[in-house]
């Protein structure tokens, strides 16, 4: 009875407006970032998972979860203690971890749902509300730049551009070769082109093999649709993925991609938890828990885990979530220079060895937090009378 | 009830209780003393909020520092004036009784009676935040009894309460002290204390000065002389005439201002019984007429350094 009233008072406390309204605010934003780059900029054609993936990591996961869990995780006792309240509580035949318990899990439940609404709202505005599948079939605007990927066909050393040369009609393999480089293609020669693409992606079983596909980094989502031997529909979907996949700068991806949602909503409470659990572990040792916090999260954390190479990145939370909740590099953009410097490091650390971290630092914070707020006493020295 | 045992308790370099030792009981017990003296911190250790630094502290034979089965039969309403604004009286009381362990079929209608008994019904749902003193006041001490403790510590009760809400409280907290709870109630005004209580302790700068009787205090009181300032134009005939009162015990004219007067008295009672009567009968002119013994502070200092 008291837990779950200690619970629903914690959360309603969590939950106040003057809360709500920040993080809310804090949430929708890359949503908006999203969508204003979407139509502000018309003419490059936008790519759901580039947009997703960078500001999933850089905005909800670096930024909003941690600066929330600062904020819920030290304010859970804090804000009690600069009001007084905490007396209240303090003197009520309820053990002090259990009242710290509660207003854990109501903290966790505070930054979870928050940033779980930003991170949907995110994918809807990179992916929309798209239908599951996309047509296999390629148009003229799906090319980011058509004249680039004529020439690329032309080349003779890569494989996937013989092949498909190869399987050309004689006429418009004439057509490429005698194209002067300076002009724009033709509306027809493009049709043509486009056209002969689709036929053979429609049904061609052997556009992909890995060895002709061995200089092209392949999408995971590209991998998944080969796992199983794909046919009919399946198979045009698969085959245009490795085309967009081995043309990167050329062709718009929008079958190779995978929206990761449903792991990022995953991994996100967990990051909720161990973040929450550290600040809890501050606001029961420190009064000025929330500069602590701030300082730790954006001093230490994300500067450690993304830029400085080596074993440092042992030392961050980031990197170990980071693990559990891979992006994909993407070949067509430069990597950041978080990104760099990750590549730059010679450290790995295994899934295991993550999900293992992190739950040692939830459990080790949250007892130690548990253990404080047990024998230490929450009374202002300034009113002794 | 409630046992202290040389308990001292420092704030870093600043002594909050001094080597006190007493014995609390049923009934109202009042703790008396200036700003300062150390009564807050004292109710701090017996509701288990802060450890004494040396010396023991017994409530119910348990030692009282974060432990639950204290809690359970203690209520206590603290001085400070914050509580949860954004929550009405009821949902406060509410929330508190049902963290006090009170079943959830009884809540409902404890909860309604205690807020009759601190005369809240018909502010009860109004938000905390809107509150005077007076009614915050009363919301605490209506969280305090929510779980009819056994024993009750109140710090201040009749803080910022109007005389109605005094007489009210004061009437409330003999009831539960009828009953045999024991109730502890600090204070810093005498007068306040002889209205609930003849049993006080008696604290200064941390130290428990006396325990025991307000009468035998008072009297303990009374034995040191008392001073009276008085300014007139007409001091010197004024010095003259109130020597001859059998209370007074001595007249000093001040040696800078000649119409500056101090007279000492063991009866200061009976001297300001009298006092009025003279003035009107000589019709004497009094401009000022204050006593620096009138507030606790100085008649401590004289029961330490006398």
């Amino acid at each position: 009875m008291s837990d779950i009233y200690l619970l629903r008072v914690a959360l309603k406390d969590m939950f106040s407006l003057r809360r709500m309204l920040v993080a809310m605010l804090l949430a929708v934003f890359p949503a908006a970032l999203a969508l204003l780059v979407r139509f502000a900029a018309r003419r490059v054609p936008f790519e759901a998972q580039p947009a997703y993936e960078t500001m999933m990591e850089l905005f909800v996961f670096s930024f909003l979860l941690v600066i929330l869990s600062v904020v819920f995780g030290t304010g859970v006792v804090n804000q009690e203690i600069s009001d007084k309240t905490i007396v209240y509580l303090l003197t009520r035949p309820i053990p002090r971890w259990r009242i710290l318990l509660m207003k854990y899990i109501a903290a966790v439940i505070a930054v979870t749902l928050s940033v779980w609404i930003s991170a949907s709202l995110l994918a809807l505005a990179t992916y929309g509300l798209q239908k599951t599948e996309v047509s296999a079939t390629l148009r003229p605007r799906d090319f980011k730049d058509f004249n680039r990927f004529a020439q690329k066909i032309n080349a003779p050393e890569d494989p996937v551009a013989v092949y498909i040369r190869q399987n050309l009609d004689e006429s418009l393999q004439q057509k490429l070769i005698e194209h002067d480089v300076s002009k724009p293609w033709s509306r027809e020669v493009r049709q043509e082109l486009i056209a002969s693409l689709n036929q053979m992606l429609k049904t061609d079983e052997n556009f992909y093999t890995p060895e002709r596909f061995e200089q092209v980094k392949l999408s995971e989502a590209t991998r998944q649709r080969f796992a199983v031997k794909p046919t009919g529909s399946a198979l045009a979907l698969a085959n245009r993925a490795a085309l967009e996949d081995a043309f990167p700068k050329e062709i718009v991806r929008k079958v190779a991609t995978k929206m990761r949602l449903a792991r990022d909503l995953l991994i996100l409470p967990v990051g909720a938890l161990a973040y929450t659990a550290l600040f809890l572990l501050l606001a029961t040792m420190f009064r000025w828990a929330l500069f602590l916090g701030l300082m730790f999260s954006f001093g230490y954390e994300s500067w450690v885990s993304t830029l400085i190479p080596g074993y440092f990145k042992l030392l961050s939370l980031m990197s170990y979530l980071k693990v559990l909740a891979p992006r994909d590099r993407l070949e067509d953009r430069p990597p950041s220079p978080a990104q760099m410097a990750g590549l730059l490091s010679e450290v790995t650390i295994q899934p295991w060895a993550a999900w293992t971290v992190l739950f040692s630092v939830i459990a080790v914070a949250l007892l130690f937090a548990m253990f404080i707020f047990s024998v230490r006493e929450y009374v202002p020295r300034d009113d002794a009378g | 009830m409630i046992q202290l045992n040389r308990v001292s308790r420092w704030y870093g370099q600043v002594i909050g209780v001094n080597d006190v030792s007493c014995l609390i009981d049923r009934g109202i017990t009042a703790l008396l003393g200036p700003n300062g003296a150390g009564k807050s911190t004292m109710m701090k250790l017996i509701t288990g909020q802060i450890r004494p630094t040396t010396g023991q502290i017994t409530v119910f034979g348990e030692r009282p520092f974060a432990n639950t089965r204290v809690f359970k039969r203690l209520g206590y309403c603290p001085e400070i004036e914050n509580s949860y604004d954004d929550m009405s009286g009821r949902e406060v009381v509410t929330m508190l009784g049902a963290f006090s362990g009170i079943p959830r079929d009884r809540l409902k209608s404890r909860v309604a009676e205690v807020i009759e008994m601190v005369g809240m019904t018909a502010n009860a749902d109004r938000k905390v935040g809107g509150y005077s003193k007076g009614m915050r006041q009363r919301i605490k001490i209506a969280q305090g009894i929510v779980h009819d403790p056994e024993i009750l510590i109140l710090d201040e009760p009749l803080n910022g309460l109007d005389p109605v809400g005094r007489r009210d409280v004061t009437l409330l907290l003999h009831e539960l002290g009828s009953q045999g709870k024991c109730v502890v109630v600090s204070s810093h005004i005498l007068y306040e204390v002889e209205m609930m209580t003849r049993n006080i302790l008696l604290m200064n700068k941390g130290r428990l000065l006396a325990q025991g009787d307000i009468y035998a205090i008072r009297s303990l009181i009374d034995r040191h002389p008392h001073r009276i300032a008085i300014e007139s134009p007409q001091a010197r005939q004024l010095a003259k005439r109130l020597l001859d009162l059998p209370c007074v015990l001595s007249v000093k004219l001040d040696a800078s201002d000649s119409r500056l007067l101090e007279l000492e008295t063991r009866q200061p009672d009976q001297f300001y019984a009298q006092f009025p009567e003279i003035v009107l009968e000589e019709r004497f002119r009094v401009i000022r007429f204050e006593s620096p013994d009138n507030n606790l502070e100085s008649v401590f200092s004289y029961l330490v350094n006398g």
